[in-house]
């Protein structure tokens, strides 16, 4: 039986919630601000955590860093739910390392197949990768530590910018739209999920690994989508 | 009042030709007709058959056959009283018949012994005493009312009718000096053709006129009988007074006779001089009056004109007003200012003011041969309207020489006969339609002023032709009109006024190629004015083209210096005077047009400043916006933030009542109302928050591909709408477009807000539809987007306000009226636009066209 945590300061929401995940048959813990969530998450780690951003004290994007500067934390699956869905958010939320996110209002369905999909990446993450170390060219990605070499440098990827550099290394020269990613990356149904969060996690990536002129991996094909040419 | 004088005949009998011949003579011209007899037989003969008043007989005269002395022959006619006189000093034969007898032969004995046998002596010194008592009265009157009358030419007339009464003269005049050309001319007159009195100028150093003009001395000539005198026509007799004041001579008086044979005499001479010092105060008066009436007129006109120049500072109100003051102040038919384009050294017209009627035959012609479409207006008696935007023609050619945009011209008829028309110019297109009414009231105008321009010779004719043209334009809201006749052989249209002002400050304005007249051309570049008579030997091309164009006598051009510089050239004209402007005149406009200078350049910064203004206003009006914009998109955030988390219960907690409550039970409808409410709420949040957000100033511009958003959009709001029984409708070509650069997302909110525009306005009507459809060829600069929907349509009185921000139609709470708004700016940023057409209950289209850069995949 999986273990999902929801954090949100309103009661009402974080009680619905509850109900929700119940209902799925996951056992719940509810925490009702962030610091509460950190120090629940120390005691035991959840498969997921639904994380609302806006709350008191401590907001969601700084529970966000504090877990994956911790590397016991870097494979936990975090959902952020926003009620103000304003790309900022999303983008700041992601840059958190946050592995997708949830506008509220939200349909019951949605939020029951993004759970669903991130618990199941969740459970393979926690198994070895066929071939832990993939190369092109320069740019080298180990799948044991999510991490990516380039020359000297050693750069920390959150898990699903790994999953996703992953994906593009292993189909190389393939142009892969945003919808085929979210299927393939996030294992959303088809047509659910936003082509935002493919975006704004290729952004997140080329600002890790492409942090200088001449690094160039992966490329936009306008109307199309993403590719890495050998 | 001339008295008819009463003519005496006299017979003077002598056998002795020289004898005879010097007593008539000596008679002649004393108000006595002179017969002679030259023998005995002839007296009798001459006394038998005709009627004498007195006769002259020589006393040494007698019948050749009988010897019978004449004088005894003749005593039978008792009634004719006899004067014996005699040649040789010898005395009579007899005397006994004759009432007098006379030895000297002398002028004055003779006219007095006739006088003295008619018994006119008497007479005539009864007539002298009436006629001085009438002179002193003549004089006495004169004198009263000259001092009444100030209008210096009625004073003139009335003094030389005195004149030539006092002096029972033919013709009376006035001459005064025109000190220019040192010439004396012809200032009031009586009796004299007008013929003679047109080419009436005297030198002032040699002629008799002359003469008396310098030496102050008046001048009697006649009484030696009929003789050339250098009067430059002949006269039998003639009197010139000096008209003195302060001792100098002012002017000539003068009478004379041409045809009778009255000599003038020193009495005469003395009531001309009594007169004429009379007439000296009175001219006097009169120029001192008219000089301060002048004045007065110029310090009010000068007044006046800075007043409305310097009253407005808008320049289409500023232009037409100096001209119209300058018009009035100069006293001329029409002004124009033209400002100076330097690049292409041509004068182009900014303003004119005309109010002009030509004497009968002297305007412009408008030859009908030329002009096809007017002459058959003018057949079928129907009105006539051309607009330069028309095709092109010799007409339209004319109308954009003229910077004219539309020409409406209506025949003028009168018992079935086309009398002539009006022409009514506008500068701009006509503001209103021209329907039957204003035409009726337009032909009522025309007909009247038509009737008034074929006769109008006065002034005061004059005027009313002018308030019914502008009347005309008022009616019609011309710039200003025309009335012309049609000439008796229907060839051509002969204009007879001109009416109204006009200002162009835009183009097509008419111009005046300065490369082509030189004389125009040193005008404005050496700032020196233009002084021109049509007849002038000096006349220059451009005053020549200036004046024909205009129909016109004289043109004064003063030069528009601003600080030194010459800004363009005003010009005036006038079609009736032939003088030319004096230096008094020139003095007068040239302060005027000092002031149109600075009025012009004021106008001119004020017409910069406030653009300057209007674009100051754009600015604060878009910061303004941005601020509350701003202040709509944290109020959004906040309201969302607030909003949803509440919904979010209601929805998720109703979804999972309705798992599991039975589809049949009460509760299940309930529910499935909750979460219908519930997601419409959810839907003006999102809305809000689309709409609201705070534009992201530093957004990246980014490749975007158009078909991608609206799929994207429609895979999210498909649903929404269809619930609502609406068909949704997309179509794109199947090729791959060029993407259009923006930053990410908004093309999606610009679908978005419009397909949920068009759902919220189809929501309950039949069959009803929303499409969104790329249309893009290969090669196309734009990809059009089109959203339409067969909805009830945008009222046309809305459909400039619905891009205002906030503006809305929607309930409180349901739009933010920003949407529209938001999607325009954002079209145009990219160099875009959105158009839209709708109509009552058919639907609405917008289409959104975007560019695309070529050679982008």
């Amino acid at each position: 039986m999986s273990h999902v945590m929801a954090v949100d300061d309103d009661l009402e929401v974080l009680e619905t919630l509850g109900r929700v995940l119940e209902r799925e048959n996951f056992e719940v813990t509810l925490a009702r601000s962030g610091s509460q969530a950190l120090s629940l998450i120390d005691r035991r780690v959840p498969d997921l955590v639904i994380l609302d951003i806006i709350m008191p004290e401590m907001d969601g994007i700084t529970v966000c860093r504090r877990l994956r500067a911790n590397a016991r934390y870097i494979t936990l699956p975090v959902l952020f739910l926003t009620a103000k869905g304003s790309t900022d958010d999303i983008v700041d939320g992601l840059d958190a390392g946050a592995d997708d996110y949830v506008i509220k209002p939200f349909e019951l369905p949605e939020l029951r197949a993004r759970v669903h999909a991130l618990l199941r990446r969740g459970a393979r993450e926690k198994m070895p990768p066929s071939n832990a170390v993939l190369q092109i060219n320069d740019l080298k990605l180990d799948s044991d530590t999510y991490q990516v070499y380039l020359d000297d440098e050693t750069i920390q990827l959150t898990s699903t910018e790994h999953r996703l550099l992953r994906y593009l290394m292993e189909h190389v020269n393939q142009a892969l739209s945003p919808g085929h990613l979210l299927q393939a990356v996030w294992e959303y149904p088809p047509n659910t999920g936003d082509p935002d969060l493919v975006r704004a996690h290729v952004r997140n990536l080329r600002a890790k690994i492409e942090n200088e002129p001449d690094r160039k991996y992966i490329r936009t094909i306008h109307g199309v989508g993403y590719m890495i040419a050998t | 009042m001339t008295q008819e004088r009463k003519r005496h005949q006299i017979l003077v009998v002598g056998g002795d030709f020289d004898l005879t011949q010097q007593v008539k003579q000596a008679l002649s011209g004393n108000g006595f007709v002179v017969q002679t007899a030259y023998s005995h037989r002839d007296a009798i003969f001459a006394l038998e058959n005709e009627v004498y008043n007195a006769a002259l007989v020589d006393g040494a005269m007698f019948d050749r056959i009988s010897g019978e002395p004449t004088i005894s022959a003749l005593k039978r006619f008792q009634h004719v009283p006899m004067i014996l006189f005699s040649g040789n000093g010898k005395p009579p034969i007899d005397s006994s018949p004759v009432q007098m007898v006379i030895g000297g032969l002398d002028k004055r004995t003779l006219a007095n012994s006739v006088r003295g046998v008619l018994g006119i002596e008497q007479q005539a010194a009864q007539t002298k005493v009436a006629a001085r008592v009438d002179e002193v009265q003549t004089l006495f009157a004169l004198g009263r009312t000259l001092t009444e009358v100030l209008e210096l030419s009625e004073v003139l007339n009335r003094i030389v009718e005195a004149a030539r009464n006092l002096a029972h003269a033919e013709e009376g005049m006035i001459l005064l000096p025109d000190d220019e050309i040192g010439q004396l001319y012809l200032r009031a007159k009586v009796g004299i053709d007008e013929a003679a009195a047109r080419n009436f100028r005297i030198k002032t150093d040699d002629t008799l006129a002359g003469h008396v003009f310098s030496s102050g001395k008046p001048a009697l000539i006649g009484a030696q009988g009929p003789q050339k005198v250098k009067t430059e026509y002949f006269v039998n007799s003639l009197l010139y007074v000096p008209i003195l004041l302060k001792n100098k001579t002012i002017g000539v008086l003068g009478v004379n006779n041409k045809n009778t044979e009255d000599v003038f005499d020193e009495h005469q001479q003395e009531l001309l001089m009594n007169l004429a010092s009379y007439a000296a105060i009175a001219i006097e008066n009169a120029r001192i009056h008219e000089e301060s009436l002048r004045k007065t007129r110029e310090l009010q006109s000068l007044v006046e004109a800075s007043q409305v120049v310097n009253s407005s500072v808008s320049l289409d109100r500023t232009l037409p007003n100096i001209c119209e003051q300058l018009v009035q102040l100069l006293r001329v038919n029409w002004s124009e200012i033209y400002d100076w384009h330097h690049e292409s050294n041509q004068l182009r017209l900014l303003a004119r003011y005309q109010h002009t009627l030509w004497r009968p035959g002297r305007g412009p012609t408008i030859k009908l041969e030329r002009y096809p479409a007017l002459r058959a207006a003018l057949e079928e008696n129907r009105y006539l309207q051309v607009s330069r935007d028309g095709q092109r023609s010799e007409e339209t050619d004319s109308l954009e020489r003229g910077g004219i945009h539309t020409l409406l011209t209506l025949p003028i008829q009168t018992d079935k006969q086309v009398l002539g028309v009006v022409r009514a110019f506008f500068i701009h297109p006509p503001a209103k339609s021209f329907d039957t009414e204003t035409m009726q009231r337009l032909h009522t105008l025309g007909l009247e002023s038509l009737m008034m321009v074929a006769g109008a010779t006065s002034q005061y004719a004059s005027q009313h032709v002018f308030r019914l043209a502008e009347e005309i334009n008022r009616v019609v809201e011309a710039d200003w009109c025309e009335m012309a006749l049609l000439s008796p052989n229907s060839q051509s249209l002969n204009v007879q006024a001109s009416v109204g002002r006009g200002v162009w400050l835009e183009s097509p304005r008419p111009a005046i190629d300065l490369n082509s007249f030189p004389d125009l051309q040193e005008a404005v570049v050496n700032q020196i004015p233009i002084n021109q008579r049509s007849d002038g030997e000096k006349l220059g091309k451009g005053a020549r083209a200036v004046l024909d164009v205009a129909s016109s006598q004289i043109l004064l051009g003063l030069p528009l210096v601003q600080r030194g510089q010459a800004q363009g050239l005003v010009l005036f004209g006038d079609a009736r005077s032939s003088r030319l402007f004096t230096d008094r005149e020139i003095d007068l406009g040239r302060a005027i047009v000092g002031q149109a200078a600075t009025a012009l350049e004021n106008a001119h910064l004020v017409h910069d400043l406030e653009l300057s203004l209007e674009e100051l206003k754009d600015t604060h009006d878009r910061l303004i916006q941005t601020a509350r914009l701003s202040a709509m998109g944290e109020l959004a955030a906040a309201v969302a933030h607030q909003i949803n988390n509440p919904l979010t219960t209601i929805l998720v907690d109703t979804e999972m009542m309705i798992q599991d409550e039975p589809e049949n039970s009460r509760n299940f409808r309930s529910l499935l109302a909750i979460s219908r409410a519930g997601k419409r709420a959810a839907g003006v949040v999102r809305r809000l928050l689309a709409t609201a957000r705070p534009t992201e100033e530093n957004a990246p511009i980014e490749a975007i591909d158009v078909v991608d958003t609206i799929e994207g959009i429609l895979s999210l709001v498909r649903q929404h709408i269809e619930r609502d029984h609406i068909k949704v409708i997309g179509h794109w070509p199947e090729i791959k477009l060029p993407p259009v650069y923006t930053v990410q997302g908004q093309l999606d909110d610009i679908w978005l807000n419009m397909l949920l525009n068009a759902h919220d306005a189809l929501i309950g009507r039949p069959d009803a539809e929303v499409g969104i459809e790329v249309l893009y060829q290969p090669d196309d600069l734009y990809i059009d987007v089109v959203i339409w929907d067969n909805g009830p349509g945008i009222p046309e009185h809305i459909q400039s306000e619905i891009f205002k921000p906030f503006f809305t139609t929607k309930p409180v709470g349901q739009g933010t009226g920003l949407g529209l708004h938001i999607s325009r700016q954002v079209v145009e940023r990219v160099g875009g636009s959105i158009t839209l057409q709708s109509a009552a209950n058919k639907g609405t289209r917008f289409i959104v066209r975007l560019p695309v850069k070529k050679g982008e995949k």
